[in-house]
């Protein structure tokens, strides 16, 4: 178990340590042209993209999901409870981003940081994009929320994942991603940690206009498995939608299983169900500008 | 400074569980005034269970009728009611106090009244 979580801590850094190989990547860089816009946001739906604007851009988001869709007396969800989060992040290099976001549940602030290790190139000598993203989130709520023996750490949650990507042709991109989710203070039924991989992509139908899915799997290893049985396991989640983007906007609208807007409360509690009918309207709109 | 955010996020990584302070449970569970002040926290607004909102009604005046004529409640099986179920773990754990959900259970087990 030691060793397991020595390399769980490693994980977790994963992308501290590669923003710090900068210097070799550098060095091995291909001078192929990279592939134009993998994919057209940041994010797509419940997850991140490869994809990180030029240097010295400043990128604003709002992300927001609806209640649950039931019937046309809550307007198919958008009259019931709703959540949102709000976000700036910058483009340090043309490789590097990082970012502070607020998000209504748990009033949850959280810092991301986000690294482009490859590029996909057009003459295909590098076939795909590889990108490190982490967050830390920090639970803004009262602190009766934590019971007993409260302390500042028992905020914070982190989720490190690594994408990969390839633009198959002009109009289809597929990213498979795994991720590694913690959270330092989790109610006695849960668990603290949980491995994940993830499914997305996007297929342009128009100069602007593109289909864009996600698929997310938390998955139940035994070797971090603190509960011999799990009372309520987080349930895969689901995200179909439109996206319409153009060089300084990004616009989405899409069904959704999951309602947190922390990817790492979506590994480790999501507990809709897309296949029981537990979906939900949502959006999200990014505004780009560069200095 | 790599090293210094690395250093921060390694000391920082725990494992611990939550460990509940009970909030005191009253003898007998008054709706009117143990039930209420939970709902007036901030579930009865105009946007969420308020008048013409999101059923049920959880305002002054409307709740309990609006909660026992939606079936929210469930006197032969507390711990199914839907009132409870979604404040202990379903939608609306976000916004429940901890140890609220607990005082919504015993007033349901003490015959939901009208108190």
């Amino acid at each position: 178990m030691k060793k397991l979580n020595i390399f769980l801590t490693i994980l977790l850094l994963l992308p501290v340590f590669l923003i710090a190989q900068d210097g070799e990547t550098e060095i091995a860089r291909v001078k192929s042209k990279p592939v134009r816009a993998p994919f057209g946001c940041p994010v797509v739906i419940d997850n991140q993209t490869v994809y990180i604007p030029t240097a010295k851009t400043l990128e604003f988001v709002i992300e927001h999901r609806f209640g649950k869709i039931e019937n046309i007396s809550n307007l198919f969800g958008i009259y019931g409870s709703s959540n949102i989060r709000l976000g700036v992040n910058y483009s340090i290099t043309n490789k590097l981003s990082v970012g502070f976001g607020t998000t209504k549940y748990r009033k949850l602030q959280d810092f991301r940081i986000k690294y482009n290790i490859l590029e996909q190139t057009r003459d295909d000598k590098m076939p795909i994009a590889l990108t490190a993203y982490g967050n830390m989130g920090i639970d803004a709520r009262a602190e009766s929320y934590f019971g007993q023996n409260y302390k500042f750490t028992n905020r914070l949650s982190y989720f490190t994942e690594l994408i990969v990507a390839r633009k198959f042709t002009d109009w289809l991109s597929i990213q498979v991603s795994g991720s590694f989710s913690h959270i330092n203070r989790v109610d006695s039924l849960m668990e603290h940690d949980k491995i994940g991989i993830s499914f997305s992509g996007r297929a342009r139908v128009s100069a602007q206009s593109s289909i864009i899915f996600n698929y997310g799997i938390p998955l139940d290893i035994k070797g971090i498995q603190e509960h011999t049985t799990l009372t309520n396991p987080p349930k895969q989640n689901f995200g179909i939608g439109w996206e319409i983007s153009t060089s300084t906007h990004c616009f989405q609208i899409f069904v959704t299983s999951a309602t947190d807007l922390s990817p790492q409360y979506t590994m480790m509690e999501n507990q809709n169900d897309w296949l029981d009918g537990d979906l939900f309207f949502g959006f999200t709109i990014t505004r780009l500008w560069s200095f | 400074m790599l090293f210094v955010l690395a250093g921060l996020i390694l000391c920082s990584c725990e494992y611990e569980w939550i460990q509940p302070e009970k909030k005191p449970i009253p003898e007998t569970v008054s709706f009117s005034s143990d039930i209420m002040p939970i709902f007036n926290k901030g579930c009865n607004t105009n946007v969420c269970h308020g008048p013409g909102a999101t059923p049920p009604d959880l305002s002054e005046g409307n709740a309990y009728n609006s909660l026992i004529d939606g079936a929210y409640v469930d006197t032969e099986t507390p711990e199914a009611s839907i009132l409870y179920t979604t404040m202990k773990s379903g939608s609306m754990v976000p916004y429940t106090d901890p140890g609220d959900e607990e005082i919504v259970l015993a007033w349901i087990q003490q015959g939901a009244l009208d108190n």
